[in-house]
């Protein structure tokens, strides 16, 4: 299985999605022959052109009502929000219309697009450019929401997303677009869009993570072993609608559940999580499930105070030893 | 509200104050045990039926009719303060009920004091997975083999004289006849190699060949409920009662001599599910601590002596059940197989069933099935 | 441009081409829209209505006119303002009715109400309850007509508060660097919600605001159904045509409040006075019969004609079931 970077995974799901489907098309600020600030729209201005590949004014409102306008006659619409912060510019267009249409017009019409946000913090663009927004959104019914931890992720959960036939969030963390996996591209075949997955199995703990915590719940698990304690890390995927029994199912086993989440932890989805398998496995718990996610206060820029900000490894270990 | 003497059989007359668990004036909580009653059957623990302060009005020692009044569960008083619940994880309170251990008689390790799973199972004595100690098998008796001189005559306590009463009543009134059968168990040994370890992992129990024995009873009584008939004499005369859920009751050894827990509703359990409960038993059996639910009459009893020095042997049939399944001791012996002679590892089964309502036939087709099945398995796990 | 309070059109002038059947579909159209929202002021009195609704007596004309000057596979996007423009591009009445009585047989099924009233079949892709909210949505319809290639047009109405908000900017700049079919169509009346336009916006005639898009725009007198028809057709041959997006100023009056519960009073009673007497339906049918193209006879008989359907339209509607309290409703947000 060749191995390719978050970045190009997302190159390959746009490219095998558009060219599958000709009612396709993407937008947003500098993605056509600029290929995108992040380069996640590489060549796709030159395959299919500007009339599907359009570069937008600077103005999320617009271009995220437009696709609305969209889905509603015919086309699967893709916007890429060059950073998460930008959702609260389009924030009515999202939660008002596209999160509400269907439902208000009872059921008779369908609305297939996709929002690509890219976020996260660790690169020190500061407050206003770091967010992941996962939980900004997280109580909108009528919006799914996903974010993807890896290429792999990344490339499966936007085909889904882009072949789903309603509005999907999908979230990217700009620390991610390096990050090298395998990935297995060009197959017709999609998963559609589902719960949590687990990424290491364990016996001692569970912990959930999403995005960039994965990656470093899995450097914690990494840690732990080496003190003999199993931890089995759960990438949760799907934020809204979210599904949680496969992570009630591994407390039943680990006793023990610990959440990551890079952003604050009031009003995250932490506390769900926590919620549900409290509601699930309440009599499999050996201890108070803890939240670990950013500190209540705006991101800081200096490098010593954003690196302090976010859940380390070492900081996750410690959090599920002191559970044990 | 009164606590009264309960009718906990149907040959019960009275019942004798063992022992009372709480002391007057304290808080009782509606469910708990809170005094011991003797009953011509079985020592059994009595639970509140409210929520209250205790008056006792029953000494210990008193013999008692149905019906008479124990005690008092008293409303709220100022005088006797709430008790404070013990802390403990949902898990913890799960499996201290699990294996009858008492949260306020351990120690907690985690912050506040609060019970942790590995406190009640250290306290239960089971296996903590997956680096603890397995369980103790029962040790043979260490007693030296002399003779008593001067001839020293001790009364029977209450619990040899209730067996001693039983095992007389049995001889007197059930016609039973044995039937007996030599079993390989290379199945089951090679069952619980396979099975064992994901189970012990997940419950912290070890599996037993009696876990093996009980589900292949239960599967083999399922397919042949004629066997759970039991002979009762009643207003029109002579009658069968055959029950539909599938019980069996354990002997348990005890210090003092054996005692019968029941193991409920095994009809289609795990091996998993099995284990819990035959650990439970032998817990409740070994604290003394039998339950009102134990009192309740089944068909059909197992008597596992394999860890004794016997290679067959016929139990008796316990008033008011209609059979009795013996096991021996596992032994390797030798055999023909296919027209060759092996070495093989078995046990011999000995069931013995009251004439009046299981014969030959059906006695014989029950012990080859049951056989069949233990040879053969399969068994279910999870 | 000119800033004169005169109807001009760009190009020919297409009222000509109106036939005498034409107008008095026109007329009909008017009729069917305030006796509807007649009926609803009635309905809601009776308690038949639920929570609030935004009526558009006086404004009648717009919708008619506009609506007789699209085709059939155009697409339309309104406000809560927007039983009008539903009816003109032919929305059943009976449910219309059930939806803002909240029944099952409602045109949404009771879950959109009011001010959401939606019928893709009819073209009517969505109604917006957030001041300029479907203005970016009729900007992304306009994109669809054009990569379709079949000249279809998208039209949005609006009114003068919308001119102030975010989403106008972004809709109106978009329309206009992709040369999208996009009809801007604004129905002045003057107040927006509670507060007169002096108050909010620098200047009375909006379509000086399309200036700052360079963007091609028209003011019509909205009560002026012919005139409103003409101004749309030509905005809508040159959109089809590829000439990109117009802004269109209607001027024209509601006669009752913001919303149901408003009695607005606001309002300088000399001002309502003047234009209650520039009524549409009380106009046109004069300059018809005056021109010998409908006897007022007839006329009349359309009036009852109509209010009979209505009635008729309001008892089905009345007679409706309830949706089921307990129905999970799930499957009407996720296909």
């Amino acid at each position: 299985m060749p191995e390719i970077t978050y970045r190009e995974a997302i190159v390959a799901a746009l490219q095998e999605e558009m060219r599958r489907d000709p009612r396709t098309l993407i937008m947003g600020e500098d993605i056509g022959p600029s290929g995108g600030p992040f380069k996640t729209c590489q060549g796709l201005y030159e395959e299919f052109g500007p009339a599907r590949v359009r570069d937008t004014p600077i103005s999320e409102t617009g271009f995220v009502g437009a696709a609305l306008g969209l889905a509603l006659t015919g086309y699967r619409p893709i916007v890429e929000i060059m950073f998460a912060d930008f959702l609260g510019v389009c924030f009515d267009q999202i939660v008002s219309g596209i999160a509400k249409h269907r439902l208000m017009s009872g059921g008779r019409t369908m609305v297939p697009l996709v929002i690509r946000a890219i976020g996260g913090a660790g690169l020190r663009f500061a407050a206003q450019h770091s967010q992941t927004a996962e939980s900004w959104l997280l109580s909108v019914q009528g919006l799914k929401i996903v974010a993807a931890s890896g290429p792999a992720e990344a490339y499966g959960m936007l085909r889904a997303a882009i072949r789903d036939n309603n509005p999907v969030l999908l979230l990217e963390h700009k620390a991610l677009l390096s990050l090298k996996g395998e990935v297995a591209t060009g197959s017709d075949a999609v998963e559609p869009l589902s719960g949590a997955r687990v990424l290491r199995e364990g016996t001692d703990a569970t912990i959930v993570a999403t995005l960039a915590m994965v990656g470093r719940s899995l450097a914690a698990a990494e840690l732990l072993a080496k003190d003999g304690i199993a931890a089995e890390v759960i990438d949760l995927r799907v934020l809204r609608p979210m599904d949680t029994s496969a992570i009630s199912e591994s407390v039943r086993r680990t006793n023990i559940l610990v959440t990551v989440e890079e952003q604050a932890k009031l009003g995250g989805w932490g506390a769900e999580v926590v919620a549900q398998v409290a509601a699930d496995a309440f009599d499999e718990l050996d201890a108070p499930p803890a939240r670990l996610g950013l500190p209540e206060y705006p991101l800081p820029y200096s490098p010593p105070l954003e690196d302090a900000a976010i859940p380390s490894p070492e900081a996750i270990a410690a959090t599920v030893k002191s559970l044990l | 509200m009164d606590l009264l003497v309960p009718k906990l059989s149907a040959t019960m007359e009275t019942a004798t104050v063992l022992r009372w668990l709480k002391k007057p004036g304290e808080r009782v909580r509606i469910g708990e045990p809170i005094v011991e009653l003797e009953t011509d059957k079985a020592a059994l623990e009595v639970e509140s039926p409210g929520e209250g302060t205790l008056a006792v009005v029953a000494a210990e020692g008193a013999v008692l009719p149905i019906g008479a009044r124990l005690a008092t569960i008293g409303g709220d008083t100022a005088t006797s303060p709430a008790p404070t619940r013990v802390p403990a994880s949902p898990l913890a309170r799960k499996l201290a009920e699990m294996h009858g251990v008492d949260l306020a008689r351990i120690t907690g390790s985690g912050p506040h004091g609060r019970r942790r799973k590995r406190d009640v199972l250290g306290a239960a004595e089971v296996a903590v997975p997956p680096r603890a100690a397995p369980i103790p098998a029962a040790a043979p008796s260490a007693r030296p083999l002399q003779g008593t001189e001067g001839g020293a005559v001790e009364p029977l306590s209450p619990m040899r004289r209730r067996i001693a009463e039983a095992v007389a009543l049995s001889r007197r009134t059930i016609p039973a006849f044995a039937l007996d059968r030599w079993v390989e168990t290379r199945a089951i040994t090679a069952a619980r190699q396979a099975l064992g370890p994901e189970i012990e992992r997940a419950s912290g129990i070890r599996l037993t060949l009696t876990d093996f024995l009980v589900q292949a009873l239960a599967d083999t009584l399922g397919a042949m409920p004629r066997l759970l008939g039991r002979f009762v004499e009643a207003e029109g005369g002579p009658a069968r009662v055959t029950p539909a859920s599938i019980d069996i009751g354990l002997v348990v050894a005890t210090e003092d001599g054996m005692t019968i827990p029941k193991l409920r509703d095994l009809r289609g359990q795990s091996l998993r599910a099995i284990a819990a409960l035959r650990q439970a038993a032998v817990q409740r059996a070994r604290a003394g601590r039998l339950t009102a639910a134990d009192a309740e009459p089944v068909s059909l009893t197992l008597s596992n002596l394999g860890a004794g020095g016997a290679d067959r042997f016929e139990a008796i049939i316990e008033p008011g059940q209609s059979s009795i399944v013996a096991v021996g001791r596992e032994h390797e012996r030798v055999i023909a197989r296919g027209g060759a002679i092996v070495v093989a590892r078995g046990l011999i089964l000995t069931v013995s069933v009251d004439h009046r309502v299981i014969d030959g036939r059906r006695g014989a087709e029950f012990l080859g099935l049951l056989a069949e099945r233990i040879e053969r398995g399969p068994w279910t796990a999870e | 441009m000119n800033l004169a309070q005169q109807p001009t059109t760009i190009g020919d002038n297409s009222a000509a081409s109106l036939t005498d059947a034409d107008r008095v579909a026109l007329f009909r159209s008017m009729v069917r829209i305030r006796e509807f929202e007649e009926q609803v002021q009635r309905s809601y009195l009776e308690g038949l209505v639920h929570g609030t609704t935004h009526l558009c007596q006086g404004q009648e004309a717009v919708a008619a006119g506009a609506a007789h000057a699209m085709r059939a596979d155009d697409y339309v996007t309104f406000t809560y303002r927007g039983h009008g423009h539903c009816l003109a591009r032919g929305m059943d009445m009976a449910a219309a009715f059930a939806e803002l009585f909240g029944r099952a047989s409602g045109i949404c099924r009771g879950l959109g109400g009011s001010m959401h009233l939606t019928d893709i079949e009819k073209g009517l892709i969505g109604c917006f309850g957030i001041v300029g909210g479907g203005l970016p949505v009729a900007v992304g319809a306009g994109l669809a007509a054009q990569l379709n290639g079949r000249g279809q047009i998208s039209t949005t109405f609006f009114g003068d508060g919308a001119v102030n908000i975010g989403a106008f900017h972004e809709a109106m700049n978009l329309a206009q660097v992709w040369g999208l079919p996009v009809l801007f169509i604004c129905e002045n009346n003057l107040y927006g919600e509670f507060t007169r336009i002096n108050h909010t916006t620098p200047f009375e005639n909006l379509a000086r605001r399309a200036g700052g898009y360079a963007m091609q725009a028209v003011m019509v007198d909205g009560n002026d159904v012919e005139a409103v028809f003409a101004a749309v057709s030509s905005a809508a041959a040159r959109g089809r045509a590829g000439g990109g997006p117009t802004f269109i100023e209607c001027k024209t009056y509601r006669h009752r409040g913001h919303s149901r519960t408003d009695p607005a009073k606001y309002r300088d009673p000399a001002e309502v006075e003047s234009w209650l007497k520039r009524d549409p339906l009380v106009v046109y049918p004069a300059q018809l019969a005056e021109r010998g193209m409908l006897a007022p006879a007839d006329a009349e008989r359309i009036v009852a004609e109509t209010r009979s359907a209505v009635k008729d339209a309001t008892d089905r509607a009345a007679a409706g079931a309830w949706p089921q309290a307990s129905a999970d409703l799930t499957p009407y947000m996720f296909v």
